[in-house]
Protein backbone atom coordinates (compact mmCIF):
# COMPACT_ATOMS: atom_id res chain seq x y z
CA UNK A 1 0.00 0.00 0.00
CA UNK A 2 1.74 3.28 -1.07
CA UNK A 3 1.74 5.59 2.03
CA UNK A 4 1.84 9.90 1.99
CA UNK A 5 4.12 12.25 2.83
CA UNK A 6 2.23 12.91 6.08
CA UNK A 7 2.08 9.63 7.36
CA UNK A 8 5.87 8.79 6.17
CA UNK A 9 7.59 11.54 7.71
CA UNK A 10 8.73 10.69 10.99
CA UNK A 11 12.37 11.14 11.42
CA UNK A 12 13.01 6.73 11.55
CA UNK A 13 11.16 5.87 8.98
CA UNK A 14 12.66 5.24 5.93
CA UNK A 15 12.34 6.62 2.75
CA UNK A 16 9.91 5.24 0.50
CA UNK A 17 7.53 5.31 -2.70
CA UNK A 18 5.11 7.49 -1.01
CA UNK A 19 2.43 8.96 -2.56
CA UNK A 20 4.21 11.69 -4.97
CA UNK A 21 2.80 15.21 -4.88
CA UNK A 22 1.44 16.58 -8.15
CA UNK A 23 4.85 19.22 -7.97
CA UNK A 24 7.36 16.79 -7.58
CA UNK A 25 5.74 14.57 -10.49
CA UNK A 26 5.76 17.69 -12.26
CA UNK A 27 9.34 18.63 -11.81
CA UNK A 28 10.14 14.94 -12.33
CA UNK A 29 8.57 15.02 -15.71
CA UNK A 30 10.08 17.93 -16.64
CA UNK A 31 13.91 16.97 -15.94
CA UNK A 32 12.54 13.58 -17.59
CA UNK A 33 11.37 15.40 -20.77
CA UNK A 34 14.19 17.73 -20.93
CA UNK A 35 16.62 14.39 -21.03
CA UNK A 36 14.61 12.83 -23.34
CA UNK A 37 16.60 11.95 -26.44
CA UNK A 38 19.42 13.74 -25.82
CA UNK A 39 20.94 11.03 -23.44
CA UNK A 40 20.82 7.48 -23.14
CA UNK A 41 17.98 6.17 -21.91
CA UNK A 42 19.83 4.46 -19.08
CA UNK A 43 21.13 7.22 -17.76
CA UNK A 44 18.09 8.85 -18.00
CA UNK A 45 16.33 6.64 -16.02
CA UNK A 46 19.80 6.70 -13.22
CA UNK A 47 19.65 10.29 -13.29
CA UNK A 48 15.79 10.75 -12.80
CA UNK A 49 15.85 8.23 -10.11
CA UNK A 50 18.36 10.15 -8.22
CA UNK A 51 16.31 13.05 -9.03
CA UNK A 52 13.55 11.93 -7.60
CA UNK A 53 15.34 10.74 -4.60
CA UNK A 54 17.12 14.29 -3.83
CA UNK A 55 13.66 16.23 -4.29
CA UNK A 56 11.83 13.91 -1.93
CA UNK A 57 14.41 13.81 0.64
CA UNK A 58 14.31 17.75 0.11
CA UNK A 59 10.31 16.79 0.68
CA UNK A 60 10.45 15.33 3.61
CA UNK A 61 13.17 17.77 5.41
CA UNK A 62 10.23 20.30 4.83
CA UNK A 63 7.90 18.42 6.14
CA UNK A 64 9.91 17.23 9.45
CA UNK A 65 10.33 21.13 10.00
CA UNK A 66 7.06 21.68 9.96
CA UNK A 67 5.56 22.89 6.31
CA UNK A 68 2.51 21.52 4.76
CA UNK A 69 3.00 18.94 2.18
CA UNK A 70 2.12 21.64 -0.68
CA UNK A 71 4.66 24.68 0.85
CA UNK A 72 6.94 21.20 1.55
CA UNK A 73 7.27 20.19 -2.52
CA UNK A 74 7.35 23.84 -3.61
CA UNK A 75 10.37 24.22 -1.34
CA UNK A 76 11.98 21.34 -2.44
CA UNK A 77 11.63 21.99 -5.96
CA UNK A 78 12.61 25.60 -5.71
CA UNK A 79 15.67 24.48 -3.81
CA UNK A 80 16.88 21.61 -6.22
CA UNK A 81 16.58 24.19 -9.11
CA UNK A 82 14.70 25.21 -11.86
CA UNK A 83 14.26 21.69 -13.83
CA UNK A 84 15.67 23.27 -17.68
CA UNK A 85 18.80 24.24 -15.79
CA UNK A 86 18.95 21.29 -13.47
CA UNK A 87 18.65 19.14 -16.80
CA UNK A 88 21.01 21.41 -18.85
CA UNK A 89 23.96 20.54 -16.23
CA UNK A 90 23.50 17.19 -16.15
CA UNK A 91 22.68 16.60 -20.23
CA UNK A 92 26.29 18.65 -20.37
CA UNK A 93 27.87 16.32 -17.93
CA UNK A 94 26.41 13.16 -19.67
CA UNK A 95 27.89 14.50 -22.72
CA UNK A 96 31.40 15.34 -21.75
CA UNK A 97 31.95 12.14 -19.56
CA UNK A 98 30.88 10.42 -22.92
CA UNK A 99 34.44 9.94 -23.89
CA UNK A 100 38.04 9.64 -21.81
CA UNK A 101 40.60 10.70 -23.63
CA UNK A 102 43.54 13.20 -22.02
CA UNK A 103 43.14 15.66 -25.20
CA UNK A 104 39.31 15.88 -24.76
CA UNK A 105 39.18 15.66 -20.86
CA UNK A 106 41.42 18.90 -20.92
CA UNK A 107 39.61 21.17 -23.91
CA UNK A 108 35.92 19.58 -23.02
CA UNK A 109 34.62 17.44 -25.34
CA UNK A 110 32.12 20.19 -26.75
CA UNK A 111 34.56 22.72 -27.60
CA UNK A 112 36.63 20.24 -28.94
CA UNK A 113 34.01 19.59 -31.26
CA UNK A 114 33.11 22.43 -32.08
CA UNK A 115 36.15 23.75 -32.58
CA UNK A 116 36.96 20.72 -35.15
CA UNK A 117 33.94 21.58 -36.94
CA UNK A 118 34.87 25.16 -37.28
CA UNK A 119 38.57 24.25 -38.03
CA UNK A 120 37.84 21.71 -40.26
CA UNK A 121 35.58 24.25 -42.52
CA UNK A 122 38.80 26.63 -42.07
CA UNK A 123 41.02 23.87 -44.22
CA UNK A 124 38.18 23.97 -46.43
CA UNK A 125 38.20 26.96 -47.10
CA UNK A 126 41.98 27.16 -47.35
CA UNK A 127 41.72 24.27 -50.23
CA UNK A 128 39.20 26.21 -52.34
CA UNK A 129 41.66 29.00 -51.99
CA UNK A 130 43.99 26.77 -54.12
CA UNK A 131 41.26 26.47 -56.88
CA UNK A 132 40.85 30.23 -57.06
CA UNK A 133 44.55 30.94 -57.22
CA UNK A 134 45.69 27.73 -59.56
CA UNK A 135 42.24 27.77 -61.61
CA UNK A 136 42.09 31.80 -62.37
CA UNK A 137 38.70 32.69 -63.97
CA UNK A 138 39.79 32.98 -67.83
CA UNK A 139 36.77 35.21 -69.02
CA UNK A 140 37.76 38.89 -68.92
CA UNK A 141 35.65 40.90 -65.93
CA UNK A 142 32.42 42.00 -67.05
CA UNK A 143 30.94 44.71 -64.80
CA UNK A 144 28.60 47.57 -65.67
CA UNK A 145 30.80 50.37 -64.01
CA UNK A 146 34.28 51.71 -64.28
CA UNK A 147 36.58 49.72 -61.52
CA UNK A 148 37.11 52.97 -60.25
CA UNK A 149 33.26 53.30 -59.34
CA UNK A 150 33.78 49.64 -57.80
CA UNK A 151 36.08 50.20 -55.54
CA UNK A 152 34.95 52.97 -54.17
CA UNK A 153 31.59 50.41 -53.39
CA UNK A 154 34.17 47.78 -52.22
CA UNK A 155 37.70 49.52 -51.22
CA UNK A 156 40.37 47.57 -50.09
CA UNK A 157 41.23 45.09 -49.06
CA UNK A 158 37.52 43.77 -50.09
CA UNK A 159 38.26 41.77 -52.91
CA UNK A 160 37.80 42.79 -56.58
CA UNK A 161 33.73 41.34 -57.66
CA UNK A 162 33.78 39.20 -60.20
CA UNK A 163 30.50 36.83 -62.03
CA UNK A 164 32.52 33.59 -61.84
CA UNK A 165 31.96 30.61 -60.67
CA UNK A 166 35.38 31.09 -58.56
CA UNK A 167 34.78 34.13 -57.23
CA UNK A 168 31.03 33.33 -56.03
CA UNK A 169 32.54 30.27 -54.23
CA UNK A 170 35.57 31.81 -52.61
CA UNK A 171 33.27 35.03 -51.17
CA UNK A 172 30.23 33.03 -50.81
CA UNK A 173 31.69 30.04 -49.08
CA UNK A 174 32.86 32.17 -45.76
CA UNK A 175 29.86 34.49 -45.98
CA UNK A 176 27.37 31.15 -45.64
CA UNK A 177 29.01 28.47 -44.09
CA UNK A 178 28.90 29.79 -40.61
CA UNK A 179 25.28 29.20 -40.65
CA UNK A 180 25.75 25.47 -41.64
CA UNK A 181 28.60 24.88 -39.19
CA UNK A 182 26.24 26.47 -36.39
CA UNK A 183 23.47 23.98 -37.62
CA UNK A 184 25.48 21.01 -37.30
CA UNK A 185 27.38 22.02 -33.73
CA UNK A 186 24.07 22.82 -32.52
CA UNK A 187 22.43 19.57 -33.35
CA UNK A 188 25.58 17.55 -32.62
CA UNK A 189 26.09 19.39 -28.91
CA UNK A 190 23.31 18.75 -26.90
CA UNK A 191 24.22 21.33 -24.01
CA UNK A 192 25.69 24.63 -24.40
CA UNK A 193 25.84 24.34 -28.19
CA UNK A 194 26.30 28.18 -28.70
CA UNK A 195 29.02 28.49 -26.00
CA UNK A 196 30.56 25.47 -27.38
CA UNK A 197 30.81 26.91 -30.48
CA UNK A 198 32.22 30.45 -28.48
CA UNK A 199 34.69 28.68 -26.98
CA UNK A 200 36.24 26.04 -29.95
CA UNK A 201 36.20 29.23 -32.57
CA UNK A 202 39.10 30.64 -30.35
CA UNK A 203 42.14 29.06 -31.14
CA UNK A 204 40.81 28.99 -34.52
CA UNK A 205 40.34 32.74 -34.46
CA UNK A 206 43.66 33.11 -32.87
CA UNK A 207 45.50 30.85 -35.58
CA UNK A 208 43.50 32.61 -38.16
CA UNK A 209 44.96 35.87 -37.20
CA UNK A 210 48.36 34.79 -36.93
CA UNK A 211 48.31 33.14 -39.95
CA UNK A 212 46.48 36.85 -41.59
CA UNK A 213 49.75 38.46 -39.84
CA UNK A 214 52.36 36.23 -41.49
CA UNK A 215 50.70 36.91 -45.07
CA UNK A 216 51.49 41.03 -44.38
CA UNK A 217 52.07 43.48 -46.38
CA UNK A 218 48.87 41.08 -47.77
CA UNK A 219 45.83 42.11 -46.04
CA UNK A 220 43.45 39.05 -47.37
CA UNK A 221 44.61 37.02 -44.45
CA UNK A 222 43.71 39.29 -41.90
CA UNK A 223 40.70 40.25 -43.71
CA UNK A 224 39.64 36.51 -43.47
CA UNK A 225 40.55 36.75 -39.91
CA UNK A 226 37.84 39.26 -39.29
CA UNK A 227 35.60 38.33 -41.25
CA UNK A 228 35.67 34.82 -38.95
CA UNK A 229 35.75 37.55 -35.71
CA UNK A 230 32.82 39.80 -36.59
CA UNK A 231 30.65 37.16 -38.88
CA UNK A 232 31.63 33.83 -38.31
CA UNK A 233 31.46 34.19 -34.42
CA UNK A 234 28.09 35.26 -33.97
CA UNK A 235 26.27 33.69 -36.51
CA UNK A 236 28.00 30.58 -35.55
CA UNK A 237 27.04 30.81 -32.09
CA UNK A 238 23.58 31.91 -33.25
CA UNK A 239 22.45 29.67 -35.35
CA UNK A 240 24.28 26.55 -33.15
CA UNK A 241 21.64 27.90 -30.36
CA UNK A 242 18.71 28.07 -32.65
CA UNK A 243 19.33 24.19 -34.10
CA UNK A 244 19.80 23.11 -30.12
CA UNK A 245 16.43 24.41 -29.50
CA UNK A 246 14.95 22.72 -32.26
CA UNK A 247 16.68 19.69 -31.15
CA UNK A 248 15.29 20.14 -28.10
CA UNK A 249 11.97 21.02 -29.18
CA UNK A 250 11.69 17.71 -31.56
CA UNK A 251 12.73 15.37 -28.07
CA UNK A 252 10.14 17.09 -26.43
CA UNK A 253 7.66 16.75 -28.59
CA UNK A 254 8.66 12.96 -29.41
CA UNK A 255 8.44 12.91 -25.13
CA UNK A 256 4.84 13.75 -25.18
CA UNK A 257 4.33 11.52 -27.61
CA UNK A 258 5.89 8.85 -26.19
CA UNK A 259 4.42 9.35 -22.98
CA UNK A 260 0.76 9.74 -24.94
CA UNK A 261 1.43 5.84 -26.23
CA UNK A 262 1.98 4.44 -22.85
CA UNK A 263 0.37 6.43 -20.46
CA UNK A 264 -2.80 7.69 -22.52
CA UNK A 265 -4.00 9.46 -18.81
CA UNK A 266 -1.08 11.50 -17.70
CA UNK A 267 -0.99 13.80 -21.43
CA UNK B 1 50.44 26.80 -4.50
CA UNK B 2 53.40 25.08 -6.67
CA UNK B 3 54.75 24.40 -3.51
CA UNK B 4 52.01 22.09 -2.04
CA UNK B 5 50.86 21.66 -5.66
CA UNK B 6 47.28 22.57 -4.72
CA UNK B 7 44.52 23.58 -6.83
CA UNK B 8 42.63 26.96 -5.59
CA UNK B 9 39.60 25.77 -7.41
CA UNK B 10 39.55 21.89 -5.39
CA UNK B 11 37.73 23.07 -2.49
CA UNK B 12 33.98 21.88 -3.45
CA UNK B 13 35.99 18.65 -4.54
CA UNK B 14 37.81 18.23 -1.18
CA UNK B 15 34.62 19.26 1.23
CA UNK B 16 33.21 16.03 -0.82
CA UNK B 17 36.21 13.86 -0.33
CA UNK B 18 36.14 15.37 2.85
CA UNK B 19 32.57 14.41 3.73
CA UNK B 20 33.02 10.78 2.37
CA UNK B 21 35.93 10.02 4.71
CA UNK B 22 33.66 8.87 7.70
CA UNK B 23 31.59 6.80 5.74
CA UNK B 24 29.43 6.72 2.24
CA UNK B 25 26.88 8.72 1.81
CA UNK B 26 23.83 9.37 -0.92
CA UNK B 27 24.04 13.04 -2.84
CA UNK B 28 21.41 14.57 -1.18
CA UNK B 29 23.14 13.97 2.18
CA UNK B 30 26.60 15.37 1.31
CA UNK B 31 24.85 18.61 0.31
CA UNK B 32 22.53 19.13 2.97
CA UNK B 33 25.16 18.47 5.44
CA UNK B 34 27.61 20.22 3.75
CA UNK B 35 25.51 23.31 3.93
CA UNK B 36 24.77 22.55 7.51
CA UNK B 37 28.37 22.24 8.32
CA UNK B 38 29.06 25.62 6.43
CA UNK B 39 26.58 27.09 8.68
CA UNK B 40 24.61 27.65 5.50
CA UNK B 41 27.27 30.12 4.35
CA UNK B 42 27.52 27.10 1.40
CA UNK B 43 24.87 25.60 -1.04
CA UNK B 44 25.25 22.91 -3.19
CA UNK B 45 22.28 21.72 -5.48
CA UNK B 46 22.02 18.75 -7.42
CA UNK B 47 23.71 20.31 -11.08
CA UNK B 48 26.44 21.54 -9.05
CA UNK B 49 27.43 18.64 -7.03
CA UNK B 50 26.20 15.99 -9.58
CA UNK B 51 29.22 16.84 -11.23
CA UNK B 52 31.98 17.04 -8.68
CA UNK B 53 30.87 13.77 -8.34
CA UNK B 54 31.23 12.37 -11.58
CA UNK B 55 34.32 14.04 -11.84
CA UNK B 56 35.51 12.43 -9.04
CA UNK B 57 34.48 9.65 -9.77
CA UNK B 58 35.81 9.42 -12.88
CA UNK B 59 39.56 9.83 -10.80
CA UNK B 60 38.57 6.78 -9.73
CA UNK B 61 38.66 8.91 -5.87
CA UNK B 62 35.11 8.21 -5.66
CA UNK B 63 33.11 4.75 -6.09
CA UNK B 64 29.05 4.93 -6.58
CA UNK B 65 26.76 2.45 -5.86
CA UNK B 66 23.08 2.03 -6.78
CA UNK B 67 21.22 0.59 -3.99
CA UNK B 68 18.05 -0.96 -5.22
CA UNK B 69 15.82 -1.43 -1.89
CA UNK B 70 12.78 -2.79 -2.33
CA UNK B 71 10.05 -0.38 -1.32
CA UNK B 72 11.92 2.39 -1.83
CA UNK B 73 13.31 4.71 -3.98
CA UNK B 74 16.77 3.58 -5.82
CA UNK B 75 19.70 6.15 -4.97
CA UNK B 76 23.34 6.58 -4.78
CA UNK B 77 25.53 5.42 -2.48
CA UNK B 78 29.41 7.25 -2.42
CA UNK B 79 31.86 5.84 -1.14
CA UNK B 80 35.86 6.42 -0.99
CA UNK B 81 38.23 3.90 -3.11
CA UNK B 82 41.53 3.43 -1.39
CA UNK B 83 42.74 5.74 -3.58
CA UNK B 84 40.41 8.71 -2.74
CA UNK B 85 41.16 7.80 1.26
CA UNK B 86 44.90 8.39 0.53
CA UNK B 87 44.25 11.45 -1.71
CA UNK B 88 42.04 13.27 0.89
CA UNK B 89 44.77 13.42 3.24
CA UNK B 90 47.21 14.70 1.22
CA UNK B 91 44.76 17.20 -0.26
CA UNK B 92 43.57 18.28 3.16
CA UNK B 93 47.23 18.77 4.34
CA UNK B 94 47.90 20.81 1.04
CA UNK B 95 44.61 22.89 1.70
CA UNK B 96 46.13 23.66 5.19
CA UNK B 97 49.51 24.63 4.35
CA UNK B 98 47.29 26.75 1.95
CA UNK B 99 45.35 28.77 4.28
CA UNK B 100 48.10 28.95 6.80
CA UNK B 101 50.10 30.71 3.97
CA UNK B 102 47.36 33.28 2.81
CA UNK B 103 46.68 33.81 6.45
CA UNK B 104 50.39 34.73 7.29
CA UNK B 105 50.33 36.91 4.43
CA UNK B 106 46.71 38.90 5.15
CA UNK B 107 48.26 39.19 8.86
CA UNK B 108 51.70 40.80 8.19
CA UNK B 109 50.14 43.09 5.34
CA UNK B 110 47.39 44.62 7.63
CA UNK B 111 47.09 47.98 8.38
Amino acid sequence: MKRTLETAASASEPLAFWEPSEVLVRYLREVDCRLYGLISSEQRDHLVNETAFWVERGMRDRLLAGDSPEIAAREAVQKHGDAAMVAEELIEEAYENGVDTPMLNFVGRANGMAGAIFAFANLLYLILLQVRIYLPSASPTRLPFSPAVVRSVFPEPLPFPELSWQFLLTVGYPLLVPFGLGWICGRVIPAHAARAVYRGMIPVLLSAFALGCLLLPNTEGLLYALVQLVWWLPVGCLTAHLSSWFVRRACRRQFGRAVAATHPDKT
Amino acid sequence: MAKTGFQINAGPSLMVLAMLRERGRYGYDIARELEELSDRHLSFQYGTLYPILHKLEKKGLVKGVWEHIEGERSRRLYVLTERGKADVERQIEDWTKYTHAVQRVLERTGP
